[in-house]
């Protein structure tokens, strides 16, 4: 049976208010008893209190009686005026009378009455201290009549009989703090000589104690309905309070359960048809357990793809960084961190302005951006898009490497410009090749032929000069060669010569001298790609000659050292500041007006490709550039 | 009036100032003149209306055989003719019998009876009972329990009454 959860709540609200019904009562109950004990104990201490302190109130005045008699008998007044000033000293004391030794009645006096009713004769005569009985007046007060015996210098004269008032003394007794309690004395008969009643019940809780000298007994009473007031008030005051924070709490609950039940409705509602479109069967006793089972469908879908968006990002070939709308970057993807030899808390959380200098918050592209890691620069295109993700608004920078496709642009360039430079000397070549053989040929013929000295002379110049210009054609036929970066069989001497007299025109036309010392086996030769060697040496040098000034040298060095080739060379320009020399080989650094700063990036990269290596020292007076390349290791 | 009979047992006739309108005073008053019946005493009611009447009465009891005045309880004697009592039965030598012993030390001759401050003290027992919620009818009536005799000696001397010595035995208190 499926049960709603408003119904659950409302079973809830019931069985908390029938507990809370069943704890008053259980506390009421308990409360009673502990009321009835407590006021057991208590009274019964005050009764035996009080009894004691009428038993001893009762002594008192029986010894201040016998005081006052032989006080004023010593002064010599009669029995009449000694019971008259007994009357007047002892309170509670009205009357008396004077009875002789065998118990006629001679003098009496009374403040109150002028005829005291007194026996006439006493029935006891026994010399002691007798309690005779007891009278009420016309106001219902009780008055205890005790005989005091009088004795003068220990001679017995007779009786005293003294009216005590006992509603006084019980009064004394009496706390006026106790407003609902019924207070009796009873004889040993148990009938009430005198009662101090103030409440009428059915039911009352007493205690009774007995007055010490006498055969009274005291006698406290107070209704159960008094005693048990607290617990009645407790009991009507805890129903009272709960069923008003019941009733308001009730009223909160209904109205939050309804606030919170209204859009929960509607959700439950819109999901259900969700659900049913996705064909998602849920099972749930409520609207909780149904809303739940949705969400974690909804949550597991959402988990799944977010995997996948993930995947994408991680796996796409092109560096990516989630970037936040304040410029921090958030995530960064592995391909980034694997070109650019960078880990990952070196960049999340940095601002991505730190490493791009085109850092944006809108949609844009830009083709060619400088994206700088550490001291190194990258020529990078940069795409973003604005993506909106759990946790707000982010931007997804694709950053795209083009450095490589930089350089081999440069390469490209430069080979094309060669190519045509070939071209241009073998067509040169094949046209001088022709009048060079036949000046060649005629010159010979002069030489050998003629007698004259100086004609012969001036014929072997030209034959000289003839077969010196066929060398160059020869060598511009050589450089004119298809590009071929296959290792081969070198001269590294004969490559070096090669450059430097490709280079000499430009440092003929800017006056720079060139001067090339081998240390060498000119015969010696390695293994290595010739096209990448020249093109290292054609950068180098042609640097120095750059860094030089008119009619400066530029030192080139070739050398036999630790089983390596070693290029040596010098300029004596100004050289490079020291914390510049680092970045020479980062691509698009340099310090030329109209340079591209690929040269020596490439330099540095095919001589890594070859085993080689390159380095770079400030001296005194300009730059060296040292250059080495093992003979043996294959490049 | 039996103290009266023994300490003035010449006094044969006496005056009780009473207000009729006031029911304990006329009870009071029936009491008082049967009690002197008792011992042949005359007691005399009178009721006057202001001070001018009190002098007339009060300067004239001479004349007529009076030989005191019996005060008893009455809201309108008690607490605005006594002191005009005390001064004119002084003036013309007359004794005065009050209630409370407070009044014998402010000029009456004799006075019998329980003190306001008793008075007071005991109801004052009633009162909290009755003020704590307690209902009236369980509040039974109690009678004053500090009776005392009280005589102003330089008012009886003064006065120059003729009184029995050996009564003086009963005074509980005497104002000198």
């Amino acid at each position: 049976m499926r049960v709603s959860l408003k119904t659950k709540i409302l079973l809830l609200f019931t069985f908390v208010l029938t507990i809370q019904g069943i704890s008053y009562f259980h506390h009421f109950y308990i409360l009673k008893q502990e009321l009835v004990q407590r006021w057991n104990e208590e009274t019964n201490v005050l009764v035996s209190i009080m009894s004691d302190k009428l038993s001893s109130l009762l002594e008192e005045k029986v010894s201040q009686i016998n005081t006052l008699i032989a006080k004023y008998e010593r002064l010599g007044l009669s029995p009449e005026e000694v019971l008259w000033r007994l009357s007047g000293d002892i309170a509670g004391v009205s009357e008396g009378a004077f009875y002789d030794t065998s118990g006629r009645l001679l003098a009496f006096s009374s403040r109150l009455k002028t005829m005291p009713e007194f026996e006439k004769q006493l029935s006891s005569l026994l010399e002691r201290v007798e309690r005779l009985g007891y009278q009420k007046d016309s106001y219902g007060e009780l008055y205890i009549r005790i005989k005091v015996p009088d004795f003068q210098d220990n001679v017995f004269k007779g009786f005293y009989v003294v009216s005590i008032n006992l509603n006084s003394l019980l009064e004394d007794v009496y706390s006026l703090s106790f407003q609902h309690v019924n207070l009796y004395l009873l004889d040993s008969s148990g009938r009430t000589l005198l009662s101090l009643q103030h409440t009428v019940s059915k039911n009352f809780l007493r205690v009774s104690s007995p007055v010490k000298g006498t055969d009274w007994t005291l006698v406290i009473e107070e209704p159960y309905q008094t005693v048990l007031e607290p617990a009645y008030q407790f009991l009507l005051r805890a129903f009272f309070f709960g069923f008003l924070s019941t009733l308001g709490l009730g009223v909160i609950f209904f109205l939050v359960i309804g606030r919170i039940f209204k859009p929960l409705d509607r959700l439950k509602e819109s999901l259900l048809e969700w659900n049913e479109k996705r064909r998602i069967s849920l099972q749930g006793s409520d609207e909780i357990g149904m809303l739940s089972k949705t969400f974690e469908e909804l949550v597991n879908r959402l988990e799944r793809e977010k995997e996948v968006y993930m995947n994408i990002f991680n796996g796409s070939v092109d560096g990516m960084l989630l970037v936040s709308k304040e410029g921090k970057i958030k995530r960064v993807n592995k391909s980034f961190l694997e070109r650019y030899s960078v880990k990952e808390e070196e960049i999340v959380g940095r601002d991505i302005s730190q490493f791009l200098e085109h850092g944006s918050h809108q949609t844009l592209f830009i083709p060619e951006a400088l994206l700088t890691i550490g001291s190194k620069r990258y020529v990078v295109n940069v795409c973003t898009v604005p993506i909106n993700v759990e946790e707000g608004e982010f931007l997804l920078y694709q950053i795209r490497d083009l450095t490589e496709k930089k350089e081999l642009e440069l390469i490209l360039y430069r080979t094309s410009k060669l190519s045509l430079a070939g071209e241009m000397a073998c067509c040169m070549a094949h046209q001088l090749n022709n009048p060079l053989a036949s000046i060649l040929v005629y010159a010979e013929y002069i030489h050998n032929t003629v007698q004259d000295e100086k004609l012969r002379e001036k014929a072997g110049i030209i034959m000289r000069q003839a077969l010196k210009s066929a060398e160059t054609v020869k060598k511009l036929l050589d450089m004119a060669k298809v590009f071929d970066g296959k290792p081969q069989e070198i001269n590294p001497y004969s490559i070096t010569r090669e450059v430097i007299e490709l280079l000499s025109f430009k440092a003929r036309r800017k006056r720079v001298s060139l001067e090339f010392t081998a240390d060498i086996n000119t015969h010696a030769g390695m293994m290595c790609s010739s096209w990448k060697l020249e093109q290292v040496l054609i950068n180098v040098i042609e640097n120095a000659i750059d860094a030089s000034q008119q009619g400066q040298k530029v030192e080139i060095k070739l050398k036999w050292e630790n089983s390596c080739f070693v290029w040596t060379v010098r300029d004596y320009g100004e050289g490079i500041p020291e914390e510049d020399l680092q970045k020479v080989f980062e691509p698009f650094y340099t310090t030329k007006k109209d340079g591209t700063g690929l040269g020596l990036s490439l330099v540095k990269r095919f001589l890594d490709d070859m085993n080689g290596n390159i380095s770079m020292y400030n001296t005194q007076k300009g730059l060296e550039v040292v250059i080495s390349l093992p003979s043996k290791t294959q490049c | 009036m039996e103290i009266l009979h023994k300490l003035f047992p010449s006094i044969k006739k006496v005056v009780v100032f009473c207000t009729p309108q006031f029911e304990a005073s006329k009870v009071a008053t029936k009491i008082t003149v049967k009690a002197g019946e008792r011992y042949g005493i005359k007691v005399v009611p009178i009721s006057v209306r202001d001070v001018l009447d009190l002098e007339y009465v009060i300067s004239h009891m001479r004349e007529d055989g009076f030989g005191g005045i019996v005060i008893t309880p009455c809201f309108y004697t008690e607490n605005f003719l006594t002191s005009y009592i005390l001064q004119y039965a002084s003036f013309y030598q007359l004794p005065v019998f009050c209630l409370s012993p407070e009044q014998a030390k402010k000029g009456c001759t004799v006075a019998y009876g329980s003190s306001g401050y008793q008075q007071g003290y005991q109801a004052s027992f009633i009162a909290y009972r009755l003020l704590k919620g307690e209902q009236v009818k369980n509040v039974p009536f109690e009678k004053v329990r500090n009776i005392k005799l009280v005589v102003n000696e330089r008012v009886l001397r003064e006065q120059g009454v003729q009184y029995n010595q050996i009564a003086l035995s009963l005074v509980d208190q005497i104002i000198p």
